[in-house]
This record gives C-alpha cells, sequence and structure tokens, in this order.
C-alpha cells in the first residue's frame, strides 16, 4: 500500500540510521559490564522516564489499542486504565527497594538474603519465559508492520531485518544505546500521538462532543462503545484481567532493569513519576485518537477490502486514521515510528535476556566473568548474540501463528511468579528461599497451563469448541495460590538457613529504604 | 516495618487499587449507569470520564508520593 511512496523509504532509512548511529555512538562509552547492563548507573531520572515510556508504549499499546477501540470501544480504554494504575504501583512498592538492593536484575535484590545458587536459576528461567514471549510477540508485529510499509515477504525481509537490528543495536551499544533509542522512540511516539490527535480534534471543529456522536452514529454497537461491555458479559474474567494489568508491569524483568540504571533510590523513584506522566499522557490521547478512528474510517471504503476487513489488518486502525487527517506523508512517518518502536522494544527485551543469562545463569557457573569486565562484556555480548538469533528464528516459526496470547501470558507470569515473590521477600520477613523457590514454580506452571487450557489458547489457536478454563487471564487464581505457596513453603521451613534468611531481614529493609 | 515509609507506601497504594476495583466492579455490575451520558449536552459517559480521571489520578498520586517520600 506504501510501497510507491517514496517518503516511507526515506524516513525508514533515517530510522534504521537514526538507531546504528546512536549504536555506534554508546559502544564508545560501554566498556564494561556495568556500562552494558546498566549504563555504569549514569542515567539521569528524566532519561530514564522517558526510556521506561519508551518500553512501555509498545506497538501493542500503540496499533494494538487503538485497534481495540476501533472495534469494542470503551473495552480499549479497560486496558489502558489498567496500564497506566500499575505505574504507581511500581513506583510505591518496587522502585526505590529494587534499585537499593540489585546491580543488574531482580535476582540479585533477591539473593540478599536468600540463597542465590537457587534463587538465580528460578528468576532467571521466569524472566526468560516472560521475556521470549514478548519478543515473538513484538516481532511477529514488526513483520505486519513492514509488510504494509514495503510489501516485503514477511519472513524473508522483516524479522530478519528486525532481528539485525536489534541484535547490532544490543551488542555493541548494550543498555547506553538501547537507552538512547528508547528516549528518542518515546519522543517520536509522544510527538505522533499528539499530533495525530490534534488533526482528529481540528477534523471536528475543535469540537470532542462532535467527534464522539459521530463515532457512535457510525459504529454498528453504537452507544454501547462509550462502556465497557467485556465487562458486564464475564466480571470474574475483567476482575482478573484487572488484577493481571495492575499487577503485572511490577513483574516484567525488562521493566525492572531500568531502575538499574539511575544512581540510587530516590533517583528510580523519579525515573517512575516521569514515566508514569509520559504514559498517562499518552493514553489520554487514546481517546480522540480512538474514537476518532471510529469516527473518519470505520465507514470509509477506501480503507476496507471487498469483504469489509480493514486493509493490513486490524491493528492498522492508527496508520489509516494518520492517513485520513495527515495524508500520505503523515502515513509514512506513522509507519516509521512504529517501526522504531518495534526497534527500540525489541532491543529492550533483548538485552534483558542477556543480561539474565550471563548474570544470573553464567555466574553461577562462571563467576570469574563476573569480575572481570573484558571477559564478563565478552560473554554478555556473545549471549546477546545467540538470543537474539533464537528470537528471530522463533518469530519465523511463529509467523503464522495467532500470537496474541502471548503479551497476555507474559502479564499473568509477570503476575503471578514475579510480582508475589518480589512482594513478599521486599516486605514480609518470614519468607525464605524454600518460599521462594515453591511460589515462583507454582506461579509459572500455573500461569502457563491455565492459560494454554483458556480461550486464548485451547479455542483461538487449538480450535477446541470450549475452553477446559473459562478464566482468561487466569490470575484471579494464580496469584493468590502463588502467594499461598510462597507462605506455607515458608512457614513450614524450619531449616536453619530458613531461620538465618529470616534474621537478615531487618538489615535487608533498612537497606531497600536507605 | 512501622516507619513512615511503609505507612505511605500501605496508603497510596491502597487508596488506587481501592478506586481502580471498585471501578473495575462498577464497569461490570453497573454497566447501565457507567454508560449513562454525564450530561444532556454532551454524548460522553460515566464510564469515558471515571476512566480519564483515574488516569490523571495515578499521574498526580506519583507526584505527591515521591513529594511525601522525600521528606519521610
Amino acid at each position: 500500500m506504501l510501497s510507491s511512496n517514496p517518503a516511507t523509504t526515506g524516513l525508514f532509512l533515517l530510522i534504521v540510521a537514526g538507531a546504528i548511529g546512536i549504536t555506534v555512538a554508546a559502544a564508545r562509552s560501554t566498556k564494561s559490564t556495568s556500562d552494558f547492563l546498566a549504563a555504569g548507573g549514569r542515567i539521569t531520572p528524566f532519561q530514564n522516564g522517558l526510556a521506561l515510556a519508551g518500553d512501555f508504549m509498545s506497538a501493542g499499546a500503540f496499533l494494538g489499542l487503538s485497534a481495540l477501540i476501533f472495534s469494542s470501544g470503551f473495552d480499549g480504554f479497560i486496558y489502558a486504565i489498567g496500564y497506566i494504575a500499575s505505574w504507581p504501583i511500581v513506583m510505591f512498592l518496587v522502585a526505590d527497594p529494587l534499585r537499593n538492593l540489585g546491580r543488574y536484575t531482580m535476582a540479585d535484590a533477591l539473593s540478599y538474603r536468600f540463597d542465590e545458587r537457587k534463587i538465580r536459576p528460578l528468576i532467571a528461567v521466569i524472566s526468560l519465559v516472560l521475556v521470549v514471549c514478548y519478543l515473538i510477540a513484538q516481532m511477529v508485529g514488526a513483520g505486519q508492520v513492514i509488510q504494509l510499509m514495503f510489501g516485503l515477504s514477511y519472513a524473508a525481509a522483516a524479522v530478519v531485518l528486525v532481528g539485525a537490528l536489534m541484535i547490532f543495536c544490543v551488542m555493541i551499544g548494550g543498555m547506553i544505546a538501547t537507552t538512547w533509542v528508547q528516549m528518542v522512540k518515546a519522543v517520536l511516539l509522544l510527538f505522533t500521538g499528539v499530533l495525530i490527535a490534534f488533526l482528529t480534534w481540528r477534523a471536528f471543529g475543535y469540537d470532542f462532543s462532535a467527534l464522539v456522536e459521530k463515532a457512535i452514529s457510525v459504529h454498528p454497537k453504537r452507544s454501547a462503545i462509550l462502556a465497557s461491555q467485556m465487562l458486564p458479559k464475564d466480571p470474574l474474567s475483567g476482575i482478573s484481567l484487572g488484577l493481571a494489568l495492575v499487577f503485572g508491569t511490577a513483574g516484567l524483568p525488562h521493566i525492572l532493569i531500568r531502575f538499574f540504571t539511575v544512581k540510587d533510590g530516590k533517583d528510580a523513584r523519579l525515573s517512575a513519576v516521569w514515566a508514569t506522566g509520559f504514559i498517562g499522557f499518552f493514553f489520554l490521547l487514546l481517546f480522540p485518537i480512538g474514537y476518532g478512528a471510529i469516527a473518519l474510517i470505520f465507514n470509509d471504503p477506501a480503507y476496507h477490502q471487498a469483504n469489509g476487513a480493514l486493509l493490513g489488518g486490524a491493528n492498522t486502525v492508527s496508520i489509516h486514521l494518520s492517513h485520513a487527517v495527515g495524508g500520505d506523508f503523515l502515513m509514512a512517518f506513522v509507519c516509521a515510528v512504529a517501526f522504531a518502536t518495534i526497534i527500540a522494544v525489541v532491543a529492550g527485551l533483548t538485552l534483558t535476556g542477556a543480561s539474565t543469562i550471563a548474570h544470573d545463569l553464567l555466574r553461577t557457573t562462571d563467576p570469574v566473568s563476573e569480575g572481570n569486565s573484558t571477559r564478563g562484556l565478552f560473554t554478555t555480548r556473545a549471549v546477546t548474540l545467540i538470543l537474539g538469533t533464537i528470537a528471530t528464528l522463533l518469530a519465523l516459526a511463529f509467523q503464522d501463528q495467532n500470537v496474541a496470547y502471548l503479551l497476555g501470558l507474559s502479564f499473568s507470569i509477570a503476575a503471578s511468579a514475579n510480582f508475589p515473590i518480589l512482594m513478599l521477600a521486599l516486605y514480609w520477613p518470614r519468607l525464605t528461599t524454600i518460599g521462594v523457590i515453591a511460589g515462583g514454580c507454582t506461579g509459572l506452571v500455573l500461569s502457563v497451563t491455565m492459560t494454554v487450557l483458556g480461550p486464548a489458547v485451547w479455542v483461538k489457536v487449538f480450535g477446541f469448541g470450549a475452553p477446559v478454563v473459562s478464566l482468561d487471564p487466569p490470575t484471579l487464581v494464580t496469584m493468590p495460590v502463588t502467594f499461598l505457596a510462597c507462605y506455607f513453603g515458608s512457614v513450614l521451613d524450619s531449616s536453619r538457613s530458613g531461620t538465618q534468611e529470616r534474621a537478615r531481614f531487618a538489615e535487608q529493609y533498612s537497606r531497600s529504604i536507605a | 516495618m512501622d516507619d513512615r515509609r511503609w505507612r505511605l507506601r500501605v496508603i497510596y497504594s491502597g487508596i488506587l487499587l481501592a478506586v481502580y476495583f471498585a471501578f473495575f466492579l462498577m464497569c461490570a455490575y453497573l454497566p447501565e449507569r457507567m454508560a449513562a451520558h454525564v450530561s444532556s449536552n454532551s454524548p460522553t459517559s460515566v464510564a469515558m470520564w471515571l476512566g480519564a480521571a483515574i488516569i490523571a489520578g495515578s499521574i498526580a498520586m506519583t507526584g505527591l508520593y515521591t513529594v511525601s517520600a522525600d521528606r519521610s
């Protein structure tokens, strides 16, 4: 569709050149493992807030939520409200204690008082499952965007291109390059959101009521698009979704590692303030963008195929709206920003996976590399190359699959496994290593099993008539069960090491609020 | 854990989660009220305004918390 537009090619090449330029510049400052994994702790709160916002405002948030509002109305905002409400929780409960206790990963904070030989592999496995699920979903999405931009063969070009650029950025520039790519992308995305919202608002004479009235008049659900239809139909699944959204962010490893890039807990807290502001502002823009898309393109045949389906797929709503209000150039610009968004998010995810393997897994078998910057750096870069290649191959393998469930699964695992462990480790004195292992294993296995047996996989992927588990997502069950597993694992632990771990809580708590 | 920072964490998280889940429960169990127009002149619904208020309130709470935490 856009393949004949020279602006698309020019803007796309500009994004690629920008990412390469940032990476090359960042490579000069990346001299140690600390630089590679945590930017040497030299990122400012404002910069980290922008980068956190960049990490969080993924293609799923930008393209996916506007598509959901387009098809279902207010239900898209339910997700936006859940996502934004999760950030104060991250800030109140996690940001500063995590930074004060750790160096590079969440497992560092847990290793403060628990047995790291047992904790690090467990947290690494949970983190890698989360990162791989997220990576596959993002890279498959990247294929769709690039296909729309250039009409390229998806398998041969799009995923391989994203994978190659992602590996280059992370391997050469590490956390410094990833942070700057995230910051630039966040600014571009915020600018794009403001521009589309403003042009949409202008198209209705700066009258939001007129915009909503038009949306109601053209949407087949009429005024039902002004309130949730999903929650009254299945309240339990709705509450479960609310739990996954509001607590999931506090367990996402690629979000948590960003708090190690600032110098102390206070800066980590300030980073979360900036991030909440940027993300909240962006999600507020989805009101005019979502309803504007309904009003302007829902009944316009120029954006639909003969069978009524949207050109380029359901997730291209924002891109079509940009064309409706700003013409070919704005559409090309939005495509380029969407591409930048994907590159930035997959780079952040790859770095998280690499730091998990190099720092949490290899540290236990190869402690020498941890102390030796040159060798540690080489190991981490080698891990990045291997992980990036595997992720690219997995994305190619999943190209024709419905992978929408992977993002939901990530949030479910994060809320059900990582979040309970982190909360109890930071605030419950009686937690022991056995409690952490019991909770982590329960949360991970239960989340994956119940998601596979639920509507998202059992019905939509495997094609069975009815799900074995109707709760979707299963967080309403999995999260409390994980808390219980941690509780019973700890209170039944009468070992000497358990007693010592409980005794170390006071020291850990003092340090966490320092 | 009876320090001021801990109390701040509990109070702020408690308020946010109470409002957030009250919103979800209202959407689930009072759909007609949430879909009602806020005024006869405006097509916008109660749910839209409450949703926007939660987003704006989340931003405001992080600012307030950080000021309080810095003083503690």
